[in-house]
């Protein structure tokens, strides 16, 4: 390794404002460098005549390049390089960006020259990398949740070639297709390995199995709130779903009401959201059969979202009341009448709502805590597995071959979460097509003596690759890095530095800055 | 022969067209607008301190991917003419409207933009346009009011501008089209009480978007000034059979509380106040009460703004019922901001007599004929967020490549 840098300098003189004697100027102002080995000028790259000259060129005995001209790296495309480059160490210098006041200012010779000089003495110190393509071990994706978003996913995805591990909570029949494997009375341990070849382990019926999947789709489940159970005998809770065999079983009662919210344990966010729909219509249904005197919706806010405000609008013209209350004061059930108590927000009273059965209100189905925190960055994920965070891309989570969708997000009206699910399905198709997981060549590395074993890059590192060995010592598992750099702003012990931006480079570009200014 | 043709390059155009062509289909986009990529090139990141998931990059930055890839055609500044449906395939007629630029020599340096000497004439291309080239509009262009400048021509190193360019007429021939015609914000001066178009300092949330995204802050119209006290008034457009739509537009809820908490996150000392009918966000809603908790520069209440007057100078008063007495209420503004809701686009109805699509009392397209080819996604069935659009658009286009037959 020479360590020399070959600079590719494009005069781009449709483009660049420099005029000959300033682009002398320039190049000699770069020449100035030692680090630089060869300077190639040419009038373009940017169309294949230019690229066809470069590739004949010769390197002069460098092995890494600069690329500096008045265009960015995306329109230039693909550069052919001079025998003796190595790809992974060459670097684009856009200099048309160097003008801080747009297209009519022009920057000096010396300004131009200073940013290559940066980035110089950047590379010069760089070292090679390479990404890795590691195949896919496994051919199956997990789907879990037992929803029936998480069936019609697992159909989809069998439809399309690819096999299926449908793993659920509750009792089930098997499904008819073939491609669908399933596995009911589950409960989820953790996950382990590396996207494309993942071990799930999971209890079932007392014993501990494991199963190896390519990419795990968390779809989740709705289920009742976790509310508090009347302490008045005369008033009868009944689910939504079930709201109908009771409806039809001849009872008539003097009033009915809809919660979305009973005193539940968690926020009043995303109860009975999932359903409100569902909810407008049999409201709607039980007012007109008259099995109620009364039919009442209580609830924080009326989330008919949509053109679901028209249901809401029949809803009402059919007779169903509906009450919003407020924050501060939750609507109770009376202890010796069937009453509901709300405060009303309008009126700013606590009114009484007659009320026998009540219609309890419904939420999603938290994950166990222990699949969460081995899943992701505990803290940065709520049980919900919502990320506090930037979303990559839909349905996708940060870490690869995870995708969530649906409840397991956050609660969501139905027809909302189908178009999510047909977008997951998608992408699940094109990870599972592509057949590899490419592992960074930029990886962070641990110097094991400095490293004081404090965790907190284990806590921190979005992508779940850090963990401690053996020794008590933090590591890095290279097939799930990203190079992200996470690692190395938190350790405390400066034990962690990445591998293609050290702060050896950092320091001699801040110094070649420097240099430049002055 | 394209595999699938995509009318309007929104949203939801957009993430159909980045499912197909990550999946080697080829695709024609075609957008009445300059550029492919829709409302959301106009919005502003609403995420300063952390991402709040706004979901306006999203769109942006598919766009930016696949602007360089092969197997895209965009049709801007154009419309559908007439459609034949076939067994097998589609054929579409496309009317393009000159653009004066050629997209295949421009280089989008900039430099055609710096000396145009008319404010608005020539507009670059904001990131993730598809194509990167400046817009030309001939209504402001000195050339083609006067005849005389041609500046731009001179300045121009590719030769890539035009001026002769006429409309041009294209047959397109496609296996499957996607309809995401989408929806237009609802023009606030309809509704007279708030004084849109009457007093300067009532702002719809769209031109707000736009002042943000493109000076960085908000600024009162009339003095320049940066506003003290800023009232969001919700459902303004939705929810109402006066001058609106009577459906809700479930976006305003979404994108208004991050107008507000971006507001507040880059300048603390400013006020503001946000009244609702109903909180409709579905994330969950504890996220954004949490955040305004701890705040005393925020209100987040209930109450249906009634009217916003002038009184002395600048200075704006909202009427709103209180809620808890049912009495009302005046509050003193600087600047008012009306969360507009949205309609179908008035296009969307053409184009589905064209395809032989049924359109509801609204506008909204409410059936596809997929086994004809013809399938609709996006906000044009029923009102729809960014994130749920562009969702939307992803699985629509799943369900296309499933009638190709290209996925086993």
């Amino acid at each position: 390794m020479s360590g020399k840098i070959l600079l590719i300098l494009s005069r781009c003189s449709a483009c660049s404002w420099l005029d000959k004697n300033s682009f002398k100027d320039l190049v000699s102002q770069i020449r100035l460098d030692k680090r630089i080995g060869k300077i190639i000028e040419t009038d373009k790259i940017c169309d294949s005549k230019g690229k066809k000259k470069l590739k004949s060129s010769a390197s002069g005995g460098c092995d890494r390049a600069i690329i500096a001209s008045w265009c960015s790296q995306e329109s230039l495309g693909k550069i052919p390089l001079p025998k003796g480059i190595d790809p992974s160490l060459v670097e684009f210098v856009d200099l048309s960006l160097l003008s801080p006041k747009g297209p009519k200012e022009r920057s000096s010779p010396e300004l131009l020259a200073g940013a290559v000089r940066e980035s110089a003495a950047r590379l010069a110190l760089s070292r090679p990398v390479k990404d890795r393509r590691i195949r896919y071990s496994s051919k199956f994706v997990a789907v879990i949740g037992s929803s029936d978003a998480a069936i019609r996913a697992a159909r989809a995805l069998a439809q399309h070639g690819i096999p299926t591990r449908l793993i659920i909570s509750q009792k089930a029949s098997k499904p008819k297709d073939g491609n669908i494997e399933l596995i009911d009375e589950a409960t989820i341990n953790g996950l382990t390995g590396i996207p494309g070849n993942f071990r799930l382990s999971y209890r079932r019926r007392g014993e501990e199995l494991e199963t190896d999947c390519a990419a795990i789709l968390l779809v989740g489940e709705r289920c009742m709130a976790d509310v508090r159970p009347p302490t008045n005998p005369r008033v009868r809770f009944v689910p939504l779903e079930r709201l109908e065999d009771f409806a039809t079983s001849g009872l008539r009662v003097k009033g009915i009401a809809f919660l979305d919210d009973l005193g539940s344990l968690a926020s009043v966010s995303d109860v009975s959201v999932p359903l409100w729909h569902l909810l407008l219509e049999s409201a709607k249904s039980t007012a007109v059969a008259g099995y109620a005197e009364n039919v009442t919706v209580i609830a924080r806010d009326v989330k008919a979202a949509g053109l679901l405000e028209l249901s809401w609008k029949e809803a009402a013209e059919a007779g169903v009341k509906f009450v919003r209350y407020d924050d501060k004061t939750r609507p109770r059930i009376d202890k010796s009448e069937p009453i509901i108590l709300v405060k009303d927000l309008v009126l700013g009273e606590t009114i009484g709502i007659p009320a026998d059965v009540v219609v309890a209100p419904v939420t999603t189905r938290p994950w166990e805590p222990a699949f969460v925190e081995r899943l992701f960055v505990p803290g940065d994920w709520d049980l919900r597995v919502r990320s506090r965070g930037p979303q990559r891309g839909l349905g996708q989570s940060p870490c690869d071959g995870v995708f969530v969708v649906g409840y397991a997000g956050f609660a969501k009206l139905t027809d909302q979460s189908y178009p999510e699910l047909g977008a997951t399905v998608s992408e699940i198709v094109a990870f599972m097509r592509r057949g590899y997981h490419i592992a960074r060549g930029a990886i962070a590395e641990i110097d094991e003596d400095k490293c004081s074993a404090c965790n907190t890059c284990v806590r921190t590192c979005p992508y779940r690759a850090a963990r401690m060995n053996d020794n008590w010592k933090a590591e890095i598992v290279a097939e799930k890095c990203a190079g992200c750099g996470s690692c190395v702003a938190v350790c405390p012990s400066r034990a962690i530095e990445l591998k293609n931006c050290t702060r050896e480079q950092i320091e001699s570009q801040v110094i070649a800055t420097q240099e430049a200014i002055s | 022969m394209k595999d699938v043709l995509i009318i309007g390059g929104g949203t939801a155009g957009i993430g159909a067209a980045e499912t197909l062509l990550s999946l080697g289909k080829s695709v024609a986009i075609v957008d009445t607008a300059p550029f492919v990529g829709g409302v959301a090139l106009e919005l502003s990141c609403k995420g300063d301190v952390e991402c709040t998931r706004c979901h306006v990059c999203m769109p942006r930055d598919a766009a930016f991917r696949m602007r360089s890839s092969e197997g895209i055609e965009a049709y801007t500044l154009s419309e559908i003419g007439s459609a034949t449906l076939g067994t097998k395939n589609i054929s579409l007629e496309v009317r393009s409207s000159p653009r004066f630029i050629d997209t295949k020599k421009c280089i989008a340096c900039g430099k055609c933009i710096a000396v145009c000497p008319v404010k608005g004439a020539l507009v670059a291309p904001p990131h993730g346009a598809i194509p990167n080239v400046p817009y030309l509009n001939p209504e402001l262009c000195r050339h083609f009011q006067s005849g005389e400048c041609d500046l731009c021509a001179k300045e121009c190193p590719t030769n890539a501008f035009d001026f002769q360019e006429k409309e041009e007429r294209s047959l397109l021939l496609a296996r499957a089209v996607i309809v995401a015609t989408g929806m237009d914000p609802i023009d606030p001066s309809g509704i007279p009480h708030y004084g849109y178009g009457y007093y300067p300092n009532v702002l719809s949330s769209l031109d707000a978007e736009r002042m943000i995204a493109s000076h960085g802050e908000l600024r009162r119209p009339s003095d320049g000034q940066r506003p003290g006290k800023i009232a969001i008034i919700q459902c303004v457009g939705s929810r109402t059979t006066k001058g609106g739509v009577e459906y809700c537009s479930k976006f305003c809820c979404k994108y208004a509380i991050r107008i507000a908490r971006s507001i507040i996150e880059r300048f603390p000392e400013t006020a503001v106040d946000f009244l609702y009918m109903d909180l409709r966000t579905f994330e969950p809603r504890s996220e954004a009460l949490e955040w305004a908790a701890g705040k005393k520069n925020i209100g987040i209440s209930q109450g249906v703004a009634g009217m916003v007057q002038e009184s002395e100078k600048g200075k704006l008063k909202v009427r709103r019922t209180v809620p808890g007495d049912a009495s009302i209420e005046e509050g003193e503004y600087d600047m008012v901001i009306l969360s507009v809701g949205a309609r179908p686009r008035p296009e969307s109805k053409v184009i589905a007599a064209k395809l032989a699509l049924p359109v509801d009392s609204f506008g909204f397209i409410s059936r596809d004929d997929r086994k004809k080819g013809v399938f609709v996604a996006g906000s044009c069935k029923s009102p729809m967020d960014i994130e749920e659009s562009f969702a939307d658009g992803k699985a629509t286009a799943f369900a296309v490549l499933e009638r190709l037959g290209a996925v086993k």
